[in-house]
């Protein structure tokens, strides 16, 4: 991280610039495609992909329908497009609602410490002692099966992990001159955590934001190829693999294969991007 | 005094452990009573409310929450999960029928994880930004972004499917096949203990493909972190001082490659136990018969008992994996053994 | 001997006969092949039989990239371009690698600044220094710890069979040390390399240390090597002193000859320094250069007083101004 102290109102149009300056890699790239895919998908899909036809049913990729059709005839290229909506928007949504409740309280306990950094460190700690998935199932079980509940459990899953790290990242700053200096001057603790610890500690939380986001995506597929957090026939990558899976065996791959692939696509660029953040803050 | 000091740290650390289940325990009871409608959990959704009412009186959940928790610890250590709503037995022996299935599964996907991560780290760190670091990097990378269940249907498409190697993805065994005399509960030990070896041979082949996806998905952080740890110590004042002393290559690479193990060992132990709570998703495309399958068919019957049950014995092992973790460090490292006192 | 032989020895090996070590043209770069950074400049040394040398000179010199090279440890991306190291009349820049594994802790042997950091952290001094004697003479497990013991207890380590059995972190400053010389005179290896032996150790400690080795040197009539920045260590340890900077011998000779007489205006600053006239505090201004920036004239002569022009042209050849001391410097 750069040596000097970085406030909130330091985010001049050339910082802004040059941070923007190595988003040409093939991540980002690949992260805009699926951004407008997600956006165009009504615009670039060929067929409704809930439009059933019974007559086309589990046809091999063809120049008619480029990733074949499934068990209902639905065209599995469309199905893949929209479905982008689905995985990412809950991925997103559930990565960004834990990073709005996990970040500021993590801040908070890092600066503060005492009993307050102790209790949520603690719980942080259990919580993440019960293994992610069967932590989801028993979210379901208790609350029921919605996509609502879906975005929850990836936000629930993700909050400990941004708390920890927040903390981690505040704790040596807290110590630091230009920080006892604004504390002298009057400022309340909550403005000091936004206007001055936060800037300075935004470059490891926002990389581990993307690979939150990337897990999110596996989490959410995986979840769905267990039926959970989805409305059938709405697509959705998990799903739709969990529907060809019977039909590896018979030979059918492309069913489960096309989106099994998108889904490994939108988490190596999630992944990417967040490495890539996270080595600019290494040096 | 050694050996007082010993049972003392381990004695604290079992009550750590103890503890944190305890706030596991907490969770679950949260997340099920106050959140959740326990009766509907029993129940599932289709009760009618009358049916709710007298269960919910029969079973003590309208008393205050305070004695429901009381009552809840105290069946909890005694051992009594539940019963499930599908079968009527009770929870604890249904999980101890599945758990044998999924401790075979995770402890085949750690030994074949570990024999592909260890050997390449090492090697990966004798020559940094090689072709085989570059390569083993690239697999690492690719292991752990594709999702594991998608991964195991890959391997089946086309080590079952295409070049016929491996069975059909039903189970632990041929369908109709007799499983050897129950000594472990782990098919392939069983069979291997009962002289059958037909049977220890075709379980094994039921165990490749779910071990190798396990292995491959869940194992690249031993990678990275085995070779980043020897490329440290393959720079450090003691490996130098090593071969300026004459001692041969594969010493001075021991030397190295032994204290590399502190942070590699504990890593696996910790990855073991998150293998273990995590096979949700692989038993279920393999039809593995273990617990994850188990939770899995448990909540597609809405029956929730099992689900709690599971989420509890997953979340003790991960917590004894941690405390493994720590008793490997010390076992290894002397300076660790000291920094307890 | 061959023409090529005559060539290879150093301009130094007149001050012995037969000496055991000598180096002679010596260049230590790193870096990209085509344009190489020079660590060490041609660098000439001479250690004759039994004989105490000091190698001193600021940080960054080069006197322990001259240790390296010798044993033939060079860290990752450095290399040995030219230049011949003869041991015992062997070059070491050609011998084969097992050659030099035998000779590296047998007959070279090393004694680190930081002695508990060049120690394996998860196996016993005793075993350690147990498995170096077992590697060179090839004696019994049993004979080879007893000789650990033996040598820890005439090094002054109290209780050497308990403390054998202790791990390198319960070993502080003086004892770390002791522990790091046994290792290095296991083997009664002829010559002995300290580098920087009593740096960052407390001043009484320090003094222990250096009788530590004044005596068991001395005992094993091995040749002793010691490299230091302090010119004070070196005068009270050291026969012959050699001056090194930034690559470059710069003064030789026996350390009477080189301390009261000095030839060289660095070595005349050094030893102002140390000994600075009353109520003075004396230093050298400036600093030493970064390998690299050195140009084709002296290497001093950036901040020596005495700088003329055909200082900073060419660098002067090691001329032996009086006998047996040599300098490199174009003024008398």
């Amino acid at each position: 991280m750069s040596a000097e102290p970085v406030t909130a109102a330091a985010w001049t149009p050339a910082r802004i610039g040059s941070r923007l300056r190595p988003l040409l890699t093939p991540y980002w790239a690949l992260l805009l495609l699926f951004a407008l895919v997600a956006l165009l998908a009504p615009l670039i899909a060929p067929y409704d992909p809930i439009q059933a036809d019974l007559e086309a049913k589990l046809l091999p990729p063809s120049s008619a329908h480029l990733f074949g059709t499934d068990e209902n005839g639905m065209d599995i290229f469309s199905r893949v497009l929209y479905a982008t909506r689905t995985d990412l928007v809950v991925a997103v949504l559930g990565v960004a609602l834990a990073f709005v409740v996990g970040v500021p309280i993590g801040a908070l306990c890092g600066y503060l410490g005492g009993w307050l950094d102790e209790l949520f460190n603690r719980t942080s700690e259990i919580v993440q002692s019960i293994p992610l998935f069967l932590f989801a199932l028993m979210i379901f079980a208790a609350l029921g099966n919605s996509k609502t509940i879906l975005v929850a459990v990836v936000a629930i899953v993700n909050i400990p992990i941004f708390l920890k790290l927040t903390r981690s990242v505040v704790q040596p700053i807290k110590n630091q001159d230009y920080i006892a200096a604004a504390r002298l001057a009057g400022q309340p603790t909550s403005r000091i955590v936004l206007r001055h610890v936060l800037p300075n500690t935004l470059g490891p939380i926002v990389s581990q934001a993307s690979i939150s986001a990337a897990y999110a995506i596996q989490i959410t597929a995986g979840l769905a190829f267990i039926g959970l957090g989805v409305e059938l026939p709405h697509p959705e990558w998990g799903s739709m693999i969990q529907q060809g899976a019977p039909l590896i065996m018979n030979g059918d791959w492309w069913v489960s294969v096309f989106p099994g692939l998108a889904v490994l696509l939108a988490v190596v660029a999630f992944g990417g991007i967040g490495r890539q953040i996270a080595r600019r803050y290494d040096r | 005094m050694r050996r007082g000091f010993w049972l003392r740290y381990l004695g604290r650390r079992l009550l750590a452990a103890v503890l944190a289940l305890f706030g596991v325990a907490v969770i679950v009871f949260v997340v099920t009573r106050l959140l959740g409608d326990p009766v509907e959990l029993i129940l599932g959704q289709r009760a009618t409310p009358e049916q709710a009412a007298q269960l919910r009186a029969q079973l003590g959940y309208d008393d205050p929450l305070p004695q429901q928790f009381v009552r809840y610890l105290g069946d909890l250590v005694q051992g009594d999960l539940g019963v499930s709503n599908y079968t009527q037995r009770a929870v604890t022996d249904e999980i101890a029928d599945r758990f044998p299935a999924t401790l075979e599964l995770a402890l085949a996907g750690m030994f074949l994880g570990l024999l592909w991560t260890i050997p390449l780290g090492v090697l990966a760190a004798q020559r940094p930004g090689g072709w085989v670091d570059r390569v083993s990097r690239a697999i690492a990378e690719f292991g752990l972004a594709i999702p594991n269940f998608f991964f195991g249907l890959l391997l089946i498409l086309l080590f079952a499917y295409v070049l016929g190697w491996a069975p059909a993805p039903v189970g632990e065994l041929d369908i109709g096949a007799t499983p050897p005399p129950r000594a472990t509960g782990m098919v392939v030990v069983d069979a291997l203990l009962a002289g059958d070896f037909s049977t220890f041979w075709s379980a094994l082949k039921y165990l490749a493909l779910p071990a190798v996806t396990l292995a491959v998905t869940s194992c690249p952080p031993i990678l990275a972190l085995t070779r980043t740890s020897m490329i440290t110590a393959l720079r450090s004042d003691y490996v130098r001082s090593a071969r300026a002393f004459g001692l041969p290559q594969r010493t001075v690479r021991w030397y190295a490659l032994k204290n590399s193990l502190v942070p590699v060992l504990t890593m696996s132990a910790m990855t073991f136990g998150f293998l273990v709570g995590n096979t949700v998703l692989v038993e279920t495309v393999f039809s593995w018969p273990g617990v994850g399958l188990y939770s899995v068919q448990s909540m597609q019957r809405f029956d929730y008992a099992p689900v709690l049950g599971v989420v509890l014995l997953g979340s003790a092992i991960y917590i004894l994996a941690y405390l493994l973790a720590d008793l490997i460090s010390m076992a290894i490292d002397p300076r660790v053994r000291e920094g307890q006192t | 001997m061959s023409v090529a032989q005559t060539q290879s020895r150093s301009v130094l090996a007149g001050i012995a006969d037969d000496p055991l070590l000598e180096i002679s043209g010596l260049v230590v770069e790193t870096g990209p092949q085509r344009r190489p950074i020079e660590l060490l400049r041609s660098i000439e040394l001479a250690i004759p039989r039994g004989a105490r040398v000091g190698v001193v000179g600021e940080s960054g010199s080069g006197k322990s990239m001259t240790a390296s090279a010798i044993l033939g440890v060079l860290p990752d991306g450095v290399r040995a371009r030219s230049g011949t190291i003869r041991f015992d009349g062997r070059d070491l820049m050609t011998l084969p690698e097992r050659e030099l594994r035998r000779i590296r802790g047998g007959e070279i042997s090393l004694v680190s600044q930081n002695a508990v950091a060049s120690l394996n952290p998860l196996m016993t001094v005793g075993a350690q220094i147990a498995k170096v004697c077992r590697e060179h003479t090839g004696v019994s497990k049993a004979e080879a710890w007893a000789r650990t013991v033996e040598l820890l207890d005439a090094l002054g380590i109290p209780e050497p069979d308990v403390r054998a059995r202790s791990y390198p972190h319960h070993f502080s400053g003086g004892m770390a040390q002791r522990v790091a010389i046994a290792m290095a005179l296991i083997c009664s290896p002829q010559l002995v390399i300290a580098d920087e032996p009593t740096t960052g150790l407390d001043a009484t400690i320090q003094a222990q240390v250096l009788e530590v080795i004044d005596g068991s040197v001395k005992a094993s009539g091995a040749a002793l090597l010691l490299i230091s920045h302090d010119l004070a260590v070196v005068r009270a340890m050291c026969d012959i002193v050699a001056v090194v900077y930034a690559g470059s011998l710069l003064e030789y000779g026996p350390a009477d000859e080189v301390l009261n007489r000095p030839l060289s205006p660095y070595t005349q600053g050094l030893i102002r320094c140390m000994d600075p006239p009353e109520g003075e505090i004396a230093f050298i201004p400036g600093r030493i250069p970064e390998p690299g920036t050195l140009g084709a004239g002296c290497p001093f002569a950036e901040r020596c007083e005495q700088a003329t022009d055909a200082c900073r042209a060419q660098q002067p050849a090691l001329r032996q101004l009086r006998p047996d001391h040599w300098v490199s410097c174009h003024h008398e």
